[in-house]
């Protein structure tokens, strides 16, 4: 690779303007919301159409220079920090909100759009989105579906993205072809369908963590805007009876009672575990239903009725950012991943060991429903300066014992800062047929590398 | 380093991306004009973490790059909701450690020059300050301190000023030209010990006129005489108003009574200066609601939403072009209203954002309050 040649065509490329090599440049991308150290990659571009993404992509194959791509740096284990140096694509210049079809309820984005500027402009047409993650309004869609994320917002109802609201993709291969999926992949053809000739192959960027190409628009299923919305709060003493109100609320799939169901218990407060949920619906009668079928269900499983604003709080702003989550500094999510609804308790159990053997009650442990499973998670606060090393020898303890189950699927996997060094050998032929179609899209591996697949 | 004192913050950061917002121009003006991470909050925290580790050094870009914030608090706003790290104060500590550091930025010497020798951000004769003076000096508890930017470039704004405390029957009095800038130029630029000499200049001269209160119509030197003084200086025997508080209060009392003015409608900026950093909301609106016949309309992002008018931070030195494109968003905030009156209270607001509207060619007037006020004043 000669450096100077590089530099010359990333600037033809993209301007001056949108590229940069300066050493502070590269430490305020270093690092993203994990413990993970920093890592600095060559340059860093900000793009603005896809055009210039394809010519990238070819001055990546060209001089085999890794390619690593970021949303708005968001993601909680190493999903996009450029272990291999390269060159890093910032996405958030991309961030248009293309259109807005009110008569097939799709919006067709650029990958650094956020939910909450697509919120915002969904709101004015009273229609909303079927699900976000709870990561304030930083939050890139891209970033979010390309690694499946989600909840708890509207995931108790609608599942993780690509579940039900990717309507298909345009997407830039690591050789430089450009391809649409689902219905858009046909000529002149709108994207109103997420299957279209063939395999699915929107999912088979759903997830994919970035490795098979470069997210350039995304069309997703809008829905109109609920009339009515209830807010819920409980408090349960013990997570079997929280099991049970979530096999319930989630049994009958297509009619799930609750849009969101968000429990919680902090160390420091054993055996208070905050229940939140979040009730919509377009006719207030069902509205009533859902809430008191839901009431019933905690009532009748030893939930204790608690200040409903608690859970109003919590869903309205989890776009816009919750007040409280980061009021105490940096934290960290381990041993995330999902499981089946009934064995929730297992990874309580395993957390309240960990914190209990290393007097670390700065802790939370929370999950959130989706349809016949949870997500879980375990939230650490720690002090960058003084327990750096220790919340990693932590959370790499959580992770090993939540991963040494059968019945999980980690919430992403990154690269070797994240979840990559328990899951690799687990996958058996998948991931080799993982590695197979990543060797086929990307013969010089110049995209992602070493993220997902080592 | 001076950035050693926020250690603690700065590593408390966990890049949550609050400060960075939903989109290029939603939160942050420097992320809106410099785009990379390095000019959000966020980004910047981690740089002044890899100075503190001595991974990074102040070059004159690293010191660019430093001067694409604006300073207007946003992202304080933002942070309070989450970890309440003080960003701005962060930030001026990196100016502080780059001229320390031996990096000023070229665009900023000949203007911190001209400062030090004349006392006045314009190299204007002191001689000039007195033009404002009445024509006897009034023996007063109440004295006016219009700064550089409303003395050398609106003069007219203190001209009205000086008309409502005659019409209210006050008496004033004002420094003249022992009257020195207020040093928020050099707070900007990170010389302190010039902006201490500064302070302790004014605060010398004010004292010696043995005045309760000073009254000023510029945002930046209410923000830099109320808050930057006291720390710099110590407890001020005197107390500082801002004009719109001032204004506030003589209708509130009945002191002024305002009649139709010949504006229809207007929207109103709030300067950062008095709005995030001073909480100074509600009395601008107050003043220009009790106006009869005046509507009131706000722009969609307000009080500590509000959008910086581009002139914070000395950035429209050092990144002059961007900093107007800031300037020209709130233009268009302001017109997106329907009003074609800008009502505004500082003069550096009233300097940025009439550039911005002559720019962009818009219809937008931008006015003062002081000037909005005489209009409806009944004499």
């Amino acid at each position: 690779m000669n450096a100077d040649n590089v530099w010359k065509e990333l600037v033809e490329i993209v301007g001056e303007s949108n590229v940069s090599k300066s050493d502070f440049e590269l430490y305020a991308y270093s690092r993203d919301l994990s413990p993970a150290k920093p890592r600095l990659a060559l340059y860093v571009v900000r793009p603005r159409d896809v055009e210039s993404i394809v010519e990238l992509v070819k001055l990546a194959n060209e001089h085999k220079i890794p390619v690593y791509v970021r949303g708005c740096g968001c993601s909680h284990w190493a999903a996009w920090l450029p272990v291999k140096g390269g060159i890093l694509l910032d996405m958030t210049s991309m961030e248009k909100i293309i259109e807005i079809d009110e008569e097939n309820l799709v919006a067709v984005v650029e990958p650094g759009c956020t939910w909450f500027k697509l919120m915002e402009e969904l709101r004015k047409r009273r229609l909303t989105y079927l699900s976000s993650e709870m990561g304030g309004p930083a939050m890139t869609i891209g970033g979010s579906i390309v690694k499946a994320g989600g909840g708890p917002y509207g995931t108790c109802k609608f599942g993780f993205h690509g579940q039900m609201d990717v309507v298909g993709f345009e997407v830039v291969l690591p050789t430089g072809e450009v391809v649409k999926t689902g219905s858009w992949a046909i000529p002149n053809c709108k994207p109103f369908r997420r299957e279209g000739l063939g395999p699915d192959l929107t999912g088979l960027i759903v997830g994919s963590e970035g490795i098979f190409g470069i997210v350039t628009k995304v069309a997703l299923r809008v829905r109109p805007l609920p009339k009515h919305e209830e807010f819920l709060y409980f408090e349960f003493k013990s997570w079997k009876d929280v099991v049970k109100v979530g096999d319930a609320v989630t049994r009958w799939i297509g009619d799930e009672a609750a849009y969101s169901l968000d429990c919680s218990e902090e160390a420091s407060k054993a055996g208070v575990i905050g229940v939140r949920v979040y009730v919509f619906g377009y006719d207030r009668r069902i509205v009533n239903y859902r809430k008191g079928l839901i009431t019933k269900i905690c009532l009748a499983n030893n939930g204790k009725k608690g200040d409903s604003k608690i859970a109003e709080e919590t869903f309205k702003r989890v776009v816009t950012g919750l007040p409280s989550i980061f009021a105490s500094g940096v934290w960290h999510f381990a041993g995330c991943g999902t499981v089946p609804i009934n064995e929730l308790p297992k990874y309580v159990k395993i957390w309240r060991e960990i914190v209990e053997k290393h007097g670390f009650y700065k802790s939370t442990f929370g999950a959130w429903a989706f349809p016949r499973g949870w997500t879980v998670y375990v939230h650490l606060l720690y002090s960058e300066i003084t327990e750096h090393e220790k919340v990693i020898s932590l959370s790499n303890e959580i992770n090993s014992r939540f991963l040494e189950n059968n019945n999980v699927v980690p919430y992403g996997i990154g690269g070797p800062d994240g979840l990559q060094p328990f899951i690799k050998d687990k996958w058996g032929a998948y991931y080799d047929l993982v590695k197979s179609l990543k060797q086929f899209l990307d013969p010089n591996n110049i995209l992602q590398p070493n993220i997902l697949v080592e | 380093m001076q950035v050693e004192t926020y250690k603690e913050q700065i590593y408390s950061c966990g890049r949550c991306g609050y400060c960075v917002g939903g989109y290029l121009e939603h939160v942050c003006p420097s992320r809106f004009i410099a785009g990379f991470e390095s000019a959000t909050a966020r980004g910047r925290m981690l740089v002044a973490r890899a100075l503190l580790e001595q991974k990074l050094r102040y070059s004159q870009e690293l010191a660019s790059m430093v001067f694409t914030c604006f300073l207007c608090g946003a992202c304080d706003f933002q942070c309070s909701e989450a970890a309440k790290i003080k960003i701005t104060e962060i930030t001026r500590a990196m100016r502080s450690d780059a001229v320390n550091a031996g990096v000023l930025l070229d665009k900023l010497i000949p203007g911190a020059k001209t400062l030090s020798e004349s006392k006045n951000i314009y190299g204007e004769p002191s001689t000039k300050r007195n033009a404002l003076l009445p024509r006897r000096d009034l023996k007063s508890d109440l004295l006016y301190f219009p700064g550089c930017v409303i003395t050398f470039k609106y003069p007219q704004i203190a001209h009205n000023t000086l008309k409502i405390l005659n019409a209210a029957e006050i008496k004033f009095t004002l420094l003249g030209e022992e009257e020195w800038c207020c040093g928020n130029p050099f707070l900007f630029m990170g010389m302190l010990s010039e902006a201490k000499k500064f302070a302790s200049h004014n605060v010398e001269r004010i004292k010696a006129k043995g005045v309760k209160t000073v009254l000023t119509s510029c945002a930046g030197c209410y923000k830099v005489l109320s808050q930057e003084y006291p720390k710099i200086l110590g407890e001020l025997p005197f107390k500082v108003v801002h004009i719109t508080q001032f204004l506030d209060e003589l209708v509130d009392n009945g002191i002024i009574k305002l009649k139709k003015s010949s504006y229809a409608k207007v929207t109103y900026h709030d300067p950062c200066e008095i709005g995030r950093y001073a909480g100074i909301y509600e009395e601008p609106r107050n003043v220009i609601q009790s106006i009869p016949y005046l509507k009131l309309v706000e722009m969609a992002k307000n009080r500590e939403n509000s959008w910086c008018c581009g002139g914070g931070g000395s950035v429209n030195i050092v990144h002059t072009r961007l900093a107007l494109s800031v300037g020209e968003l709130r233009i268009r905030h302001a017109e997106e209203t329907g009003a074609k009156t800008l009502v505004t209270a500082c003069p550096s607001c009233v300097q940025m954002l009439e550039l911005a509207s002559k720019r962009k060619r818009s219809e937008i007037k931008v006015v003062d309050i002081a000037s909005l006020v005489l209009n409806a004043l009944k004499f």
